[in-house]
């Protein structure tokens, strides 16, 4: 940031990582700090323009991360001189042709020939150089453009170029961003392959990987598997971590759409070669292991449940959507949920049965993940509230719903029969036993060192073994049924008011109960309840993404 | 891509122009952004114009709810049905509960002409009809607190009750904030209430000990006049 503390936006396209003021050798969490910080400050819907350009910045910046490319020393003072020589050289050819002899010393620059000679004579010229530097291959794509009724000739030229002056950084870049464009589907295939005969080394699977997304996601699993095995076969120089972030990436919509046997094969490569994971890619990693976790007992748990089947289908079309289209159908469905928690609630009760437990628990695992990357990347913010304050109102939620806990007074009654009466059975059993004999001082005596010990062995030994796990096991089932019935709903509500996240609820419960240790009753219970009730995190997560 | 619109030379010129004097190694973005509108393969303003078209689509949205009591129904239906918000979910959930909310509002008017009804009740329905969904969740759950010493809460819960059986669209829209109404208890002192208002707990905290000394010690007066008594006769 700048000394005023604005961005330094001078600094984008060309120097993400100074953008973002990210020191040398930092690692993706970082960037994704960093990142999270501007977003807040410049959110979509307030700052549209500024939130593409810093989400641009960080997806360019990741993507190079992961394939484990640091951004480019570049950046850091030694700037990439970027040869525009065509121009002097075409200008100073044309002029000795025309037998001007200083023409060479004013040398024109090649979009101002432009407005002077026409697109296809300088196309001509400059592609039929003998020795052709990395701009005349530039400029031959963009002129083609101009001259040629094939699109994919800018391609072509590209690729050209790149064979030619393979450490170009600039044809390079230009054919990355061309691969991240909307191309034709039917046209990918032959791109794929193409490239992959020029571009034989891992920088292939970084440069084409936008494609790959697309062909998977887009076209019958098929073709990509069959366009993928081909063009495979030409790489010959890779380093394996770059075929492992490729994999990892492509692996999130092939789990949905790939036939089982590439799966297996793929997901065993994998195996095989997590000893080479690099540690930029281990998040990565595991998200592959919660998709198939949720995918192994995603059927039986989403059954015919209209908002778990809503649920189900979000989650497989984020992961097999590009990521603004994916992000958006999260964003609408998460919206839809916190409309209507009662549907919600019911989808997800606090009580499920054990063979429910592993799916629930697995999709919201894979649900909370999703939605903690969408509303990262959308600078969707969770807490509203300052801690001390939220801790107060949930407080005062917790000693309004302690007043609420209410037990029959037929439960009551038979509580105080059972607790109470045996104490005076125990106490008057001995002089009755003893009845005709109390006259004598021993035996009253006796009577009385009798009823003092039945009456302390069933305070301290029958009490705590019988009747209090007994009345425990009541007052436990009058607290569920409390949960269920009244307070449940009560802390919906109080999410919604708040915005706070599962995490920061349950904090926040653990600390009133253990820590601040207020005088509370059947509400202490509920640090039990809350955190362990999915259908309250469900809400919890689509609650945040309201505006 | 998208299909081309007709795109002209001079266009196509404007994009050579233009791109070639940018560095591909650190403008390759904008080269490919100036080449696919040169191409007429996007608009011009597509990135850009749609962030707009959303900041406009929510001010719409702002004036129809400011107008919502006042324009007759179909009418903020035609509204709602002309604005393109199917790239903008947050705005599409936005209108759809519009959508939903111009079908009931004949409903709301109807119950406020109900005898039956709580007035201020109403108008904080009606005030978190139209409220954005973080101000409506605050103001209804600060209502929820304050109900059970609210003085008119039976008239409340009754007001809920018509809803719920004359106007179940309606009850639908805010479910479950009407459910959570009909389970709170007052906790007005009335005398066929004192004894349940606030609850009764099993834990006796504490005094089983207390409690059974005395037992201990009656008892014991009691033998001892029995004694007494006895001795006597």
């Amino acid at each position: 940031m700048s000394e005023t503390g604005a961005p330094r936006w001078d600094l984008l396209p060309h120097d993400p990582a100074g953008f973002f003021e990210l020191s040398t050798g930092f690692d993706r969490k970082t960037l994704k700090r960093a990142y999270g910080k501007l977003i807040r400050q410049f959110k979509p819907e307030k700052f549209p323009e500024q939130f593409q350009k810093i989400r641009a910045a960080f997806e360019a910046l990741d993507g190079q991360l992961r394939y484990g490319q640091l951004p480019s020393t570049d950046s850091k003072g030694q700037i990439y001189q970027w040869q525009v020589e065509t121009a002097a050289a075409y200008d100073a050819n044309k002029s000795a042709s025309s037998g001007m002899e200083n023409a060479a010393a004013e040398a024109v620059p090649l979009h101002d020939l432009l407005r002077t000679e026409k697109p296809s004579v300088l196309y001509r010229q400059i592609s039929q150089s003998d020795r052709k530097t990395p701009y005349d291959y530039f400029a031959l794509a963009i002129l083609s453009d101009l001259v040629q009724t094939d699109q994919k000739k800018f391609f072509q030229w590209l690729l050209t170029g790149l064979k030619e002056h393979p450490q170009d950084k600039g044809l390079f870049s230009l054919l990355y961003q061309y691969f991240q464009t909307d191309l034709p589907l039917e046209l990918i295939p032959t791109l794929l392959l193409t490239t992959s005969k020029a571009i034989c080394d891992d920088r292939y699977y970084y440069l084409t990987e936008s494609a790959w997304l697309r062909l998977l996601r887009s076209t019958k699993f098929p073709v990509f598997r069959e366009t993928l095995a081909r063009c495979e076969a030409n790489l010959k120089d890779f380093r394996i971590n770059a075929r492992i972030a490729f994999y990892i990436q492509t692996l999130r919509p092939a789990l949905w759409r790939a036939d089982a046997q590439w799966l297996r094969k793929t997901i065993d490569w994998l195996e095989v070669n997590s000893g080479h994971l690099p540690p930029q890619l281990e998040n990565d990693f595991h998200v592959l292991e919660l998709i198939r976790d949720y995918q192994k007992t995603a059927a039986a748990f989403v059954g015919d449940d209209p908002t778990r089947r809503q649920v189900a289908a979000t989650i497989k079309h984020y992961f097999c959507s590009d990521s603004t289209t994916g992000d958006a159908a999260v964003i609408e469905h998460q919206l839809t949920l916190a409309d209507d928690a009662e549907a919600l609630m019911r989808a997800f009760p606090a009580e499920l049965e054990d063979s429910e437990r592993e799916g629930a628990s697995a999709m919201w695992v894979l649900w909370s993940w999703i939605g903690s990357e969408v509303a990262d990347r959308n600078g969707i913010e969770t807490a509203r509230v300052a801690p001390e304050k939220f801790l107060k109102r949930v407080f005062a939620l917790m000693v309004d719903l302690d007043e609420t806990w209410d037990i029959s007074s037929r439960s009551m009654m038979i509580y105080y029969m059972v607790n109470y009466l045996p104490y005076l059975l125990f106490s008057v059993a001995p002089f009755l036993i003893f009845f005709s004999w109390l006259e004598n001082p021993l035996f009253l005596g006796g009577a009385i060192v009798l009823a003092v010990l039945s009456m302390v062995f069933y305070h301290f030994v029958l009490i705590p073994a019988t009747i209090e796990p007994m009345f425990d096991k009541m007052i436990q089932r009058s607290i569920e049924e409390n949960y269920l019935r009244l307070w449940r709903g009560r802390f919906v509500q109080l999410i919604d008011a708040n915005h706070v996240s599962m995490q920061g609820l349950a904090a926040t419960l653990h600390e009133i109960v253990f820590e601040r240790k207020h005088r509370l009753r059947a509400v202490v219970h509920l640090v039990n309840y809350v955190p362990r009730d999915i259908g309250i995190a469900f809400y919890a997560e689509a609650a945040r993404f309201r505006v | 891509m998208n299909t081309a619109p007709q795109t002209t030379a001079k266009q196509k010129l404007k994009y050579a122009w233009r791109a070639l004097q940018l560095n591909p190694a650190t403008q390759a973005d904008q080269i490919v952004r100036q080449r696919l509108i040169g191409l007429g393969m996007t608009a011009e303003t597509d990135v850009t114009g749609s962030q707009e078209q959303r900041i406009e689509i929510r001010q719409q949205l702002d004036q129809v709810r400011e107008k919502f009591w006042v324009f007759h129904p179909e009418q903020i239906l035609e509204l709602l049905n002309d604005l393109p918000v199917a790239p903008y979910p947050e705005l599409k959930v936005s209108v759809k509960r519009m959508q939903r909310l111009c079908t009931v509002k004949p409903l709301v008017e109807k119950l406020s002409r109900r005898k039956e009804k709580d007035i201020n009740f109403i108008n904080t329905f009606k005030r978190i009809f139209l409220l954005p969904p973080r101000e409506a969740g605050k103001v209804k759950e600060r209502y929820l607190r304050n109900l059970a010493n609210n003085p008119a809460i039976a008239r409340v819960q009754d007001t809920v009750r018509v809803i719920r059986e004359k106007y179940p669209q309606l009850y639908e829209v805010e479910s479950d904030w009407f459910s959570q109404m009909l389970l709170i208890q007052s906790r007005q002192p009335e005398p066929s209430r004192a004894a349940s208002a606030s609850g009764v707990s099993f834990d006796l905290e504490g005094m089983e000990l207390p409690f059974f000394l005395i037992f201990v010690v009656v008892m014991f007066a009691v033998r001892i006049v029995w004694l007494v008594f006895r001795s006597a006769q």
